[in-house]
């Protein structure tokens, strides 16, 4: 089963769109490194001769050696001109590098007169090549064209309602004709049977050339199985109400899962379009185009599924709709006792053969029959799903003699003729010669190859139900995780918070220590200070000082872009704290504290 | 004092009840081995009924049946014994030699499913849970200090809980609901609970169903690994003989 990919690029239209008054212009030109180069460039147009407003398709292809490319678009007036694809091929036969790049262009005719493309110049490696100049002619908006366009096959509003372009087909009635661009959605079956084909058809309807690939977003199929069909997509030329346009059509077969009310919601495309623009300038008769991007949604499409009917349902029915034929065949006539032989039941026809059901095999009792496979093969064609389900059984016979295999039945449900109908396969008869049949296959009924009974009783089983919260202890080993990982997370925030609480107290404990040297002499004053300095900077910094002479410390505190007036007085502060070991007895470092305090804190507040 | 009496009292009885199951499965093996297959039955039915709910008794009592040809309570009792023992040979091939002689073929298992049916739910579970409780404390260990060994362990660890644990989902998965087996020779699948709906696809006896819900006497079944349908519920005999703790 294929889907449909979402936001998938439909194939670009434009080239079928090579009708109306276009013109297309490129070009290409090529640098190579190979001196001999053989350099060839062509131009065509697929119509020399539109209307205002229409547009020409122009291909430029050139053949080169390897060699750099370096497309050069001559001035062309008249003519709006957007690159709307390229090609660039490179092929090395016998270490010869040759490339080959094509270029499109679309040109938008914005001016009546005659207009010659070319010649296109192409330069490679010191060689030249240049096209035959192309001669166009533009008309007028309302001119008709002449009725002897070249290369062209797309709709022309000139031409008579009988003189439709190869592969017209007609246009529903009740189409808007005033959009340049629009997109509708219909099934073909609106009540379909459950399992019945429905093939939902979407058609893109376009009055001028794209740009770039189209997006496709398909609707929602919920309830159905999706078969894409072949071919993906095509297009053809219409007239809506006498305006031309070619459509881009895409087909997907739906089969409903279940009866009732089914709805397609709404499929959208992604289109941009050159739209002509009326020029606001009285004295500009012509206009100009602009790119437009469009997103165009398709109406919600209803099915409605019936369910299949119970009346005259076979018994061995298995949910098959469609139109089946069934075969069956031995892959061997003659085959020894004991030896196996293939039997293979093929149906086939239209529907969905995934949903067939195995053929259920007669009573077969002179054979050992094995489990049977099966193969589908899934064909579309003409926008049918169609295939073959085929089951594979191998049977081993068991007795000799000419043994007959019949009443091969298939059932399913013909929505056409709206009846059950059930099909047989010719008898198959098979020549079995004398064999050796072994023993697990002698045609002993199950009952005489059973292995004995048992002696032993075994383990009488305990009985236990686990309950319900022994299940949940299976979380312990992922809560066990969680909660290790969770106390190492916690133990370096903690580390984290606590060297921010030891700075956040820094000062606070240098006081504290400072006040003793109100009791204190000043012997133990100097070491009560250098006590009190050092923890602050140890607890404020994360960083022992105890050990660091006054100039280390000085230096350090320089780094963290302490002033120099501050750092001075603290190694006055310092200098005096060591002084103090020599001082006579009695006298105190008391007058140092508020000085001190001062400092430590200036320097806190300066760090 | 009493507990303790109680207790050795219990411990007397015990062998005794064992030498009683094991007379009665002598006679019940007897009984079989002269043919005697519907007294083999009973007895075996009566050893389930005193609690031997093991896959040796489901699997003599399937052959039973097999014998007496009850294919439907043969395949009952093999389904059984194989939720007990699934690695048994002689079950396996019994097993193997009924559901081959039945009318309604099962699909084939998987590979996957095959190899998840060798063995029993508390196997898969009790392996699974064991390489995840050691994977887990390798890990905690491994979060302290890292070391080669460990790490190949804790490898180790995680293939065997992808290996036993992935069994036990394709296990569980492969079971679409309750088993069951259809005891008559033949009955209709209904698309509704009643007879008012349409009969469709016959399930022939011995075929094993899933079932997936109820409404009053009907059951909503699975049956040939794809078809859904309703069957009356005296046409099912359930596949619960080991404890859902057991199997």
């Amino acid at each position: 089963m294929v889907k449909p990919t979402p936001g998938s690029p439909l194939p670009s239209p434009i080239s079928y769109l090579p009708s109306k008054a276009l013109l297309i212009l490129l070009l290409v030109a090529l640098l190579g490194m190979v001196a001999s180069a053989q350099l060839q460039v062509e131009a065509s147009v697929d119509t020399y001769t539109v209307r205002e407003g229409e547009s020409i398709n122009l291909t430029v292809s050139v053949d080169a050696q390897a060699g750099d490319v370096s497309p050069e678009l001559p001035q062309i007036d008249g003519f709006d001109v957007y690159e709307t694809g390229s090609n660039f091929q490179q092929t090395i036969v016998n270490g010869q590098v040759s490339t080959r790049m094509a270029l499109t262009y679309t040109m938008i005719a914005k001016k009546a007169g005659r207009y010659t493309i070319g010649p296109i110049k192409v330069a490679l490696g010191g060689q030249q090549a240049e096209t035959q100049p192309i001669d166009v002619e533009v008309l007028p908006p309302n001119h008709p064209l002449p009725g002897t366009q070249a290369q062209t096959q797309t709709p022309s509003a000139t031409q008579s309602p009988t003189a439709h372009p190869q592969g017209f087909e007609p246009a529903p009635p009740g189409l808007d004709n005033t959009k340049s661009a629009f997109v509708t959605a219909e099934v073909d079956r609106s009540n379909p049977y459950l399992n019945q084909q429905i093939t939902y058809i979407l058609k893109l309807y376009l009055a001028a050339a794209p740009i770039g690939p189209c997006g496709y977003e398909p609707p929602e199929t919920t309830g159905f199985l999706v078969e894409e069909l072949l071919p993906h997509s095509r297009t053809y030329p219409t007239e809506v109400d006498g305006r031309p346009y070619y459509v881009v059509e895409e087909r997907t077969a739906l089969f409903a899962t279940s009866p009732g009310q089914h709805s397609l919601n709404p499929a959208r495309v992604r289109v941009t379009l050159q739209q002509m623009v009326q020029s606001v300038f009285a004295a500009d008769p012509f206009g100009y185009s602009v790119p437009e991007e469009m997103t165009l949604s398709t109406d919600r499409v209803d099915v409605d599924v019936r369910s299949l009917p119970t009346e005259g349902r076979p018994a061995d029915f298995g949910g098959a709709v469609g139109d089946y034929a069934m075969e069956a065949a031995l892959d061997k006539t003659t085959v020894a006792a004991g030896q196996p032989v293939n039997l293979t039941v093929t149906v086939s026809g239209q529907g969905n053969v995934n949903l067939i059901s195995p053929v259920a095999l007669p009573a077969l009792k002179k054979f050992r029959v094995y489990d049977t496979t099966s193969t589908s093969n899934v064909q579309k064609k003409d926008y049918e799903v169609t295939g073959t389900r085929t089951f594979r059984t191998v049977l081993v016979p068991l007795e000799e003699g000419r043994q007959k295999i019949e009443g091969l039945k298939f059932s399913y449900f013909d929505p056409e003729a709206e009846q059950y109908k059930t099909i047989e396969a010719p008898a198959i008869t098979l020549d079995v010669t004398p064999g050796k049949v072994s023993k697990r296959d002698e045609g002993k009924p199950v009952q005489d190859k059973l292995a004995g009974p048992k002696t032993s009783l075994g383990t009488k089983p305990l009985g236990f139900q686990p309950p319900t919260w022994l299940g949940l202890l299976q979380a312990l080993p992922l809560l066990a995780v969680a909660f290790v990982l969770g106390l190492a997370s916690f133990r370096r925030w903690r580390e984290a918070s606590s060297s921010e609480r030891r700075q956040s107290l820094a000062l606070r404990r240098a006081k504290r220590e400072l006040k003793k040297l109100r009791s204190v002499n000043a012997v133990d004053g100097g070491k009560v200070v250098l006590s009190a300095v050092h923890g602050f900077f140890s607890d404020r910094l994360g960083l022992t000082t105890f050990g660091l002479s006054l100039e280390e410390l000085d230096r350090l505190l320089a780094e963290r872009g302490l002033a120099p007036e501050l750092r001075a007085h603290l190694r006055a502060e310092l200098e005096a704290a060591e002084e103090a070991r020599y001082a006579p007895a009695g006298q105190t470092l008391a007058t140092h504290e508020k000085t001190l305090c001062r400092v430590l804190f200036e320097i806190e507040e300066a760090l | 004092m009493r507990k303790l009496l109680c207790l050795l009292l219990l411990a007397l009885l015990l062998p005794a009840r064992a030498e009683a199951a094991a007379a009665l499965l002598a006679k019940a093996n007897a009984d079989y081995l002269q043919g005697r297959y519907a007294a083999a039955a009973e007895g075996y039915r009566g050893l389930v009924a005193q609690g031997w709910r093991t896959g040796e008794v489901y699997y003599n009592l399937g052959n039973a049946y097999a014998k007496l040809g009850d294919q439907g309570r043969a395949r009952v009792a093999y389904e059984n014994a194989l939720q007990l023992t699934p690695r048994d040979g002689d079950l396996r091939r019994n097993a193997g030699e009924l559901a081959a002689s039945l009318a309604d073929k099962s699909p084939a298992p998987s590979n996957l499913e095959l190899a998840a049916s060798y063995f029993t739910r508390t196997e898969l579970v009790i392996s699974a849970s064991f390489f995840y409780w050691v994977g887990a404390g390798l890990l905690l260990w491994q979060l302290k200090r890292k070391t080669a060994t460990r790490t190949a362990l804790l490898g180790v660890c995680a293939l065997g809980v992808l290996v036993f644990g992935g069994l036990w989902v394709v296990r569980e998965r492969s079971q679409l609901g309750e088993p069951a087996v259809v005891i008559p020779s033949e009955v209709s699948l209904y698309d509704g609970p009643g007879r008012d709906f349409q009969a469709g696809l016959k399930l022939h006896e011995g075929s094993l169903v899933y079932v997936l819900g109820s409404r009053g006497d009907w059951r909503e079944v699975a049956a040939l690994g794809r078809v859904q349908g309703w069957l009356r519920a005296e046409e099912l005999e359930p596949v619960d003989g080991g404890s859902p703790g057991d199997r």
